[in-house]
């Protein structure tokens, strides 16, 4: 039984993925596998005319981080919406594997205070 | 216009109705059965009242209705304003509650004839049941609320949603989480006042329930296959499995009835388990509401929805799991049996199923207590649930193709270890014939094919030999099943194993080949639908016999504003072609996505055959006229 556990726990280890925001992201030079989450920086998107790679950034309203990825966007993936992406932090940029768009319209990343999302609306900045 | 009004009221009278049948049970000494007969059907009819209204709002585009105007539109097409009634929280709430009212209304006709304390105690909880949960919509998730100033138009239902897929997967997946509220109200009133021969009343409302769970399980994994563009069909997403918890605990609870009927034994198994089937039903409401899960499936983000059903839910768990402690001893164990009986093995698949539990309850949880205590944000991949699961399969599928064929009460180890000797040489024979065409199997896919392979063989063996003893059409409903699982197990590995993805672009004309078709990009075409504009490529297929074109698009819905993809499925029972493609930057080249999923259908033909299977002897059980009590 004890060997059970622990197999079940060491597998578990192993396959933890790491989700962060663009701000907490600056500070993490790992370079495991793990998730981003936030928003995608309203016309920053630019698509390879002739292939499938598709550059956009992902922010918070607090930092901004440049992602990449090749292949098919999801549906629900938008400028202004929430999205994941997992991936590693590769030169400054964060290289996709995957992209995840999020279902609920309203979506705010998770460490976001409604207090600042309210400010920044007063300035007329979202 | 108050229909809308009369259906609100007629919640709140569902409800009031409700609450007197769960007071008529706790007076159960001094109420008659036909009390409880005229208030379930009673509390039905008013509240597949409630659901007409809401219904006959959604059809008529009603915008003074908050519920309407959220998930709404008049551009939407009329099948999607009926069944999009249940693609939203509150909406889908009633749904659970019209499926409660139901199942109660159906235990009411009480047409097992139970005895008189036992059918009147079940019929209460039943009661308090449906008094949680409409008291639940009518506080916090009310479908009726009316707004002012009333505007032109609606938000629009989701595109995703917009599917056909829409019709069946929310009513079948919801039938059988609600199912598991009859299994629960029999075993808590089993467990307060047993009545002899208990497990027999409860079997058939478990395969019903666990049969149509599985229908909709089955119905949302190739939905979400076909709908979302990735090709996949299960994604350990939260939501997933929360699903596979109450069909795992509803799996070992037939089990453990049958043996509880037949022999006696495995009696605290089902006990317990037919409370946690139910349970397991309500937290996995309770993770797709309470907006702590990310995932394609989760309704808006509020903590207070969560809450309530946390609240409910440790309500109806605890309760249940007090009395199940002060009642087990007077209960008593079940009957001893042999180590290597028909007991033995369906013990051994109760405590296999229950690890498969936990290890997906854990992967599933952990993020959730990660993130409120420890404040730490992560996901778990699907590499941990495979690696963990198929362990547990493989000796799984060992008994099962064992099992059948051991007997109730007596021991026989000589099969055993004729069945562990026919395994061992069909894992030969597997890699040996797979090495001969060329294919290095590897640890993973050899035991995840063999398994299959064995629970197929095994079962399509049980079928000759119930076919032998003229048993075919009494047990065709289990054999469908465990043929079923066969057939699904065989799909999975085979589809997990060769399953291939290519993605690139193409221009018009361009043609790619992967094997053993010919694939090239004929036509794009824009075509307008009723609420949306699409960009639709037509590819021609050569090698797939008569002239095959495939021509999937991607679409952008207007109201939202949202870009979706309508993938193309070319499939000859055996093999999928599967087609999707992206936006184009400069309208000459598409960037494309094409899946070759071998033995993809057979996943959901498995599954189908594991639910009507299921449903079949519930059926059986339930319709049967009552004879002398047999196997």
């Amino acid at each position: 039984m004890a060997a059970g556990l622990f197999l079940v726990l060491h597998t578990f280890q192993e396959n933890v993925t790491f989700y962060f925001t663009p701000s907490e992201i600056q500070t993490n030079n790992n370079q495991q596998p793990m998730r981003l989450g936030g928003l995608v920086l309203e016309n920053s998107i630019v698509r390879d005319p002739e292939g499938l790679a598709v550059r956009f950034v992902v922010h918070d309203f607090n930092c901004q981080v440049p992602v990449l990825y090749k292949g098919l966007l999801p549906d629900l993936f938008k400028e202004g919406k929430g999205i994941v992406v997992s991936g590693k932090m590769q030169n400054g940029f964060f290289v996709a594997d995957d992209v995840l768009a999020k279902h609920d319209e309203n979506y705010r990343p998770p460490k976001i205070s409604v207090d600042r999302l309210d400010k920044s609306l007063a300035h007329g900045l979202v | 216009m108050y229909i809308v009004e009369i259906g609100h009221y007629a919640l709140i009278l569902g409800g009031g109705i409700a609450g007197a049948q769960m007071i008529a049970g706790y007076l159960y000494r001094r109420v008659v059965n036909d009390s409880f007969f005229v208030l379930s059907w009673a509390q039905l009819f008013f509240v597949f009242s409630a659901f007409g209204a809401l219904l006959y709002a959604h059809v008529v585009s009603d915008f003074s209705v908050l519920n309407v105007w959220q998930h709404s539109h008049t551009t939407k097409p009329l099948l999607y304003k009926i069944v999009g009634v249940w693609g939203n929280h509150e909406g889908s709430m009633l749904l659970w509650v019209l499926w409660l009212s139901v199942f109660s209304a159906a235990l009411g006709l009480n047409r097992q004839r139970l005895p008189d304390t036992y059918y009147r105690l079940t019929m209460g909880i039943l009661g308090f049941l449906s008094f949680g949960f409409i008291l639940f919509v009518l506080v916090s998730a009310n479908p009726f609320e009316r707004i002012w100033p009333i505007p032109l138009n609606g938000m629009d239902l989701n595109p995703l949603l917009q599917d056909p897929g829409l019709s069946f997967h929310p009513p079948l997946l919801y039938g059988g989480y609600v199912g598991f509220a009859i299994t629960f109200a029999m075993t808590w009133a089993a467990l307060y006042q047993p009545a002899v021969g208990w497990a027999r009343y409860i079997r058939p409302w478990a395969l019903l329930a666990w049969g149509i769970l599985t229908l909709g399980i089955t119905s949302g994994s190739w939905w979400a296959y076909y709908e979302l563009g990735w090709g996949g069909w299960w994604f350990w997403d939260p939501v997933e499995n929360a699903s596979l918890l109450p069909w795992l605990a509803g799996l070992a609870l037939i089990h453990s009835l049958k043996a509880q009927e037949t022999v006696g034994a495995l009696k605290l198994w089902s006990l317990v388990l037919g409370l946690w089937a139910f349970t397991c039903s309500i937290l996995g409401a309770f993770l797709v509401r309470s907006g702590v899960l990310s995932s394609v499936h989760t309704f808006a983000v509020d903590p207070d929805r969560g809450l309530f059903l946390l609240g409910f839910m440790a309500f109806t768990f605890l309760p249940p799991m007090l009395l199940f402690a002060r009642r087990a001893f007077y209960i008593g164990e079940g009957t001893r049996f042999h180590i290597a009986s028909r007991e033995s093995g369906l013990m051994l698949q109760n405590i296999f199923v229950m690890l498969g539990l936990f290890v997906i309850a854990y992967g599933t949880l952990y993020p959730l207590i990660a993130q409120g205590i420890f404040q730490k944000h992560l996901t778990i991949g699907d590499v941990y649930y495979r690696g963990l699961l198929l362990p547990l399969l493989v000796p799984f599928a060992f008994a099962m193709g064992v099992t059948p064929f051991l007997m109730w009460g007596q021991g026989n180890s000589q099969k055993i270890f004729r069945g562990f000797f026919m395994l061992v040489l069909m894992l030969g024979c597997v890699y040996g014939i797979s090495y001969c065409y060329g294919q290095r199997l590897s640890v993973t896919a050899l035991l995840s094919l063999s398994a299959g392979i064995w629970v197929f063989a095994a079962s399509l063996y049980l079928v000759w030999r119930q076919i032998k003893r003229s048993h075919f059409f009494k047990d065709l409903g289990m054999l469908l099943s465990h043929v079923g699982v066969g057939v699904f197990l065989i799909s999975m590995a085979i589809n997990t194993t060769w399953r291939e993805e290519r993605l690139f672009t193409m221009v018009l004309g361009e043609k790619i080949f992967f094997a053993p078709y010919t694939i090239k990009l004929g036509q794009m075409q824009r075509i307008p639908g009723q609420n949306y504009i699409s960009n639709r490529a037509i590819f021609d297929i050569e090698g797939a016999g008569s002239d095959v074109q495939l021509k999937p698009e991607r679409r952008f819905y207007y109201v939202q504003k949202t870009a979706m993809t309508e993938s193309a499925i070319y499939t000859n029972g055996f093999c999928n072609l599967y087609i999707t493609i992206g936006d184009t930057q400069n309208n000459t080249h598409w960037p494309v996505r094409i899946h070759m999923d071998p033995m993809a259908p057979g996943i959901w033909i498995g599954g189908v055959m594991i639910g009507l299977g299921a449903l079949w002897l519930g059926l059986q059980l339930l319709l049967k006229r009552r004879r002398r009590n047999e196997d």
